[in-house]
């Protein structure tokens, strides 16, 4: 008699865990798709990065070309080049993204530090030169600028 | 209750993952990133880095970067390893009051644990953002060789940064977990771990209840970062036999050399050769001088061949002073991103003369594993909630052959899926279930499961009748095919045990043939598509030109019945082109009806172009109209 009443026990606690499961398993899965959503969201926003990033790097090479630009060039060809890198520009901005400001001191969250230039008579680490500008995409860092600094 | 979260506290980088819904999933740190470097730093304004930043500002700071403190963590001072260390580290270290290790940032002196803490810290605060919710315990990993100090202050590190650490577990064994080979009695498990500062190799044994660790091996100084210098000095050597000039004095210039090596390396693991492209790398008198050059695969194995060798040499030397010899190994698990280089693929599989295992990101398997524990410890993971996935496609045969697919492969079991599918013919009777299994696009080529059919469909045109198909694969992986049609709620239905009653070699055939056919398949497929969008077009138009009577314009009507006469006589076509430019026109014509209608400002032509709208869209609403069946009975 009793082992059927401990039988009919543990079969209730082990209907109870099931049931208990399956709500969890059944709010598990609701919560899951609230955050997919947001995840989703996220992924439209910055989901861009990995390709807008490959983008800068060939933006990069074309603005070294610009600034090397030797005196005699055509004028009229040059223009030309500075309106493209101009066009290249403004496609940037219009994806949201800004140049990382490099004058003034050296901030880990927007610069990466290349070089140290320990001879420079300037303190208090402040960036003597930009290597490779910076980028945020709707506010967040996209790549941090790549700088010398002083001291 | 709160989640686990489990932490690959690394040498370089960790990283953390979490349980949810019984599936393990890494969580990116708020930078949004799945890695964070181990790195902590204090700057000139007594202001602490963790993480990323610390690493951006590591070259004017290298004195107060504390970087791989992994290396000293829970040793004496006096061990070998940190001598070694000692002189290979930027940042100064002392000896603690009781033979340990201390190590200085900014003007004070820490214990190892206590930095590491900072970084545990971090990656426990973003998680919180990340998740909402409070994280109180964790599960943190540690090298196989690591003794009881080194755990001990492992442990101590978490409980500094916040975290109750429910279990220090060892590295290799979570990898093992990852891949659920702690289900696999009595097996032996090498793990090869290739990441970018250390490489280790660990043997496990599996038996009853735990994952034991035979022995360990390998080299702490060896890495992909070592990887990555060979290719900066070949390409520095390159660049100086092109263009006569040594630019390895050139701090930005090797910054570029880095990034274009790490770029190479990893392209090279999918492509036999790349193109590295530097312009303005530098500049002389002359001008701007630039780089360029064809990488290869093969030069690239060239160049780091010895580490590969050392490496499978270290692994044979560790599974022969576990007692053990090369054949007794069953499974191989790889670790660490460098593991993506096929010559390292290649490499181990010829040693141990089996495939390894590398399908979950070798960069995120160790934290997965940690998670899982987690998840194991807190009922999440059990035994008795492992679910299954089917591993075929399963489907009906629809009009023309086709495979029509119910249940995708790989879609996780039990699981119920529903489509609504019509008769082919005027007044069809019945329907035929054939119920498929397979990736191929025609039913000849696909397994029969079954056959049923559903009888009693009262007379209506093609394509009226609503037939409910569902497939229901349920915890026992027992497939139930039903059929209702909804006019009528008649049901029949089929039972089919073990629909995964494929052996494994048949299932890899299966799969190989549906990629080696893909092409083929997916061109018959079309070709039947459109046959049976001209089809009902064709019975579409027929029907509207009748039921429009003479609302329609004589040359109008002329048009269409040509236009009809087109597409039917395309019907033995095997050109899909030729097929939907029929199509399209009589698309086209047939508009004319609608207009006719409507200018008639007609109820009855208003319902009878709804009627005619939703076929002549086919391709577009899937609705009740999908794929037909023919009458096979």
């Amino acid at each position: 008699m009793s082992s059927e009443i401990n039988n009919q026990e543990q079969l209730t606690e082990k209907l109870q865990e099931y049931l208990n499961g399956w709500k969890r398993a059944q709010a598990d899965l609701v919560n899951y798709k609230k955050d997919e959503a947001k995840r989703v969201e996220e992924l439209l926003k910055y989901g861009q990065e990995k390709i807008l990033l490959g983008l800068l790097e060939q933006y990069d090479d074309l603005e070294r070309a610009l600034n090397h630009a030797p005196p005699d060039t055509n004028q009229g060809w040059l223009k030309g080049i500075k309106q493209v890198v101009k066009g290249f520009q403004d496609f940037l901005k219009r994806q949201g993204i800004e140049k990382i400001e490099s004058d003034g001191s050296f901030d880990p969250n927007h610069h990466e530090a290349i070089h140290q230039d320990t001879e420079s008579q300037e303190e208090g680490q402040k960036i003597l030169e930009e290597y490779r500008p910076g980028y945020t995409i709707h506010g967040k860092v996209l790549r941090p600028a790549r700088v010398k600094i002083s001291k | 209750m709160a989640k686990i979260l489990g932490i690959d506290l690394g040498t370089t980088n960790s990283a953390m993952a979490i349980v949810e819904g019984g599936q393990p999933r890494v969580l990116e740190n708020k930078e949004g990133m799945r890695t964070t470097p181990s790195v902590v730093a204090v700057g000139k304004n007594n202001e602490r880095y963790v993480g990323v930043t610390a690493k951006r500002q590591a070259v004017t700071n290298p004195a107060n970067t504390i970087f791989s403190v992994k290396r000293l963590i829970g040793r004496r001072f006096s061990d070998p390893e940190v001598q070694r260390d000692k002189t290979l580290l930027p940042y100064e270290i002392r000896e603690g009051q009781h033979g340990d290790v201390e190590v200085k940032m900014g003007d004070k002196w820490y214990k190892p644990a206590e930095i590491s803490a900072m970084v545990l810290q971090k990656l426990k605060t973003d998680a919180e953002d990340k998740l909402g919710e409070k994280i109180t315990e964790a599960i943190i990993t540690v090298p196989a060789y690591f003794d009881d100090s080194q755990r001990k202050a492992t442990k101590d590190a978490g409980e500094i940064a916040g975290l109750t650490v429910k279990r220090v577990i060892n590295e290799p064994t979570a990898a093992a977990l990852a891949y659920g080979f702690n289900k696999k009695k009595d097996e032996k498990i090498v793990v090869y771990d290739f990441g970018g500062g250390t490489f280790d190799v660990s043997v496990l044994e599996v038996s009853q209840d735990t994952i034991e660790v035979k022995g360990t091996g390998g080299d702490t100084h060896l890495g992909g970062d070592d990887f990555d210098q060979r290719i900066i000095e070949y390409f520095a050597k390159e660049f100086q036999n092109q263009q006569g000039i040594d630019i390895t004095k050139d701090q930005l210039a090797i910054q570029r050399l880095k990034d274009a090596a790490e770029k190479a390396k990893h392209e090279l693991s999918s492509t036999l050769q790349t193109e590295v492209n530097i312009p303005f790398l530098t500049a002389d008198a002359s001008g701007p001088k630039h780089f360029s050059m064809t990488f290869t695969r093969a030069k690239l194995e060239e160049l780091v061949r010895s580490y590969i060798d050392k490496s499978v040499e270290l692994t044979r030397k560790t599974v022969e002073d576990s007692g053990m010899k090369i054949s007794d190994i069953n499974e191989v698990v790889m670790v660490g991103g460098q593991t993506r280089m096929p010559a390292i693929v290649e490499a181990v599989k010829k040693l141990f003369g089996k495939e390894p295992h590398k399908d979950i990101n070798p960069d995120e398997v160790v934290a997965i594993g940690a998670a899982i524990q987690g998840g194991i410890m807190q009922g999440d993971v059990r035994d008795v909630l492992l679910l299954d996935v089917t591993p075929l496609s399963l489907g009906i045969e629809t009009l023309g052959g086709v495979m029509t697919k119910m249940i995708e492969k790989n879609t996780t079991v039990p699981v119920a899926r529903t489509q609504t599918f019509s008769t082919a013919a005027d007044n069809q009777p019945s329907v035929e279930i054939h119920v498929l299994q397979g990736e191929r696009a025609m039913a000849n080529d696909s397994k029969t499961l079954g056959k049923f059919i559903l009888m009693g469909i009262p007379p209506a045109p093609r394509g009226m009748p609503q037939v409910e198909v569902t497939f229901d694969i349920d915890a026992n992986g027992i497939l139930n095919v039903k059929a209702k049609d909804k006019a009528t709620n008649q049901e029949q239905s089929i039972r089919i045990e073990g629909s995964s009653g494929l052996t494994e070699d048949e299932k890899k055939r299966m799969m190989a043939d549906a990629e080696k056919f893909a092409a083929e398949d997916s061109k018959k497929k079309e070709l039947i598509d459109a046959r049976n969008m001209a089809e009902s077009l064709v019975y579409m138009a027929e029907k509207a030109l009748k039921d429009a009577g003479d609302k329609v314009l004589a040359e109008d009507r002329k048009d269409i019945e040509d236009k009809i006469a087109a597409v039917k006589a395309t019907k033995d076509s095997e050109s899909v082109e030729t097929i939907k430019r029929a199509t399209d026109e009589l698309s086209a014509a047939v508009q004319k009806i609608g207009q006719a209608m409507y200018n008639q400002g007609n109820q009855q032509g208003g319902n009878g172009s709804a009627n005619g709208g939703a076929q002549g869209e086919p391709a577009q609403h899937q609705t009740a109209q999908e794929a037909p069946e023919q009458p096979k009975a």
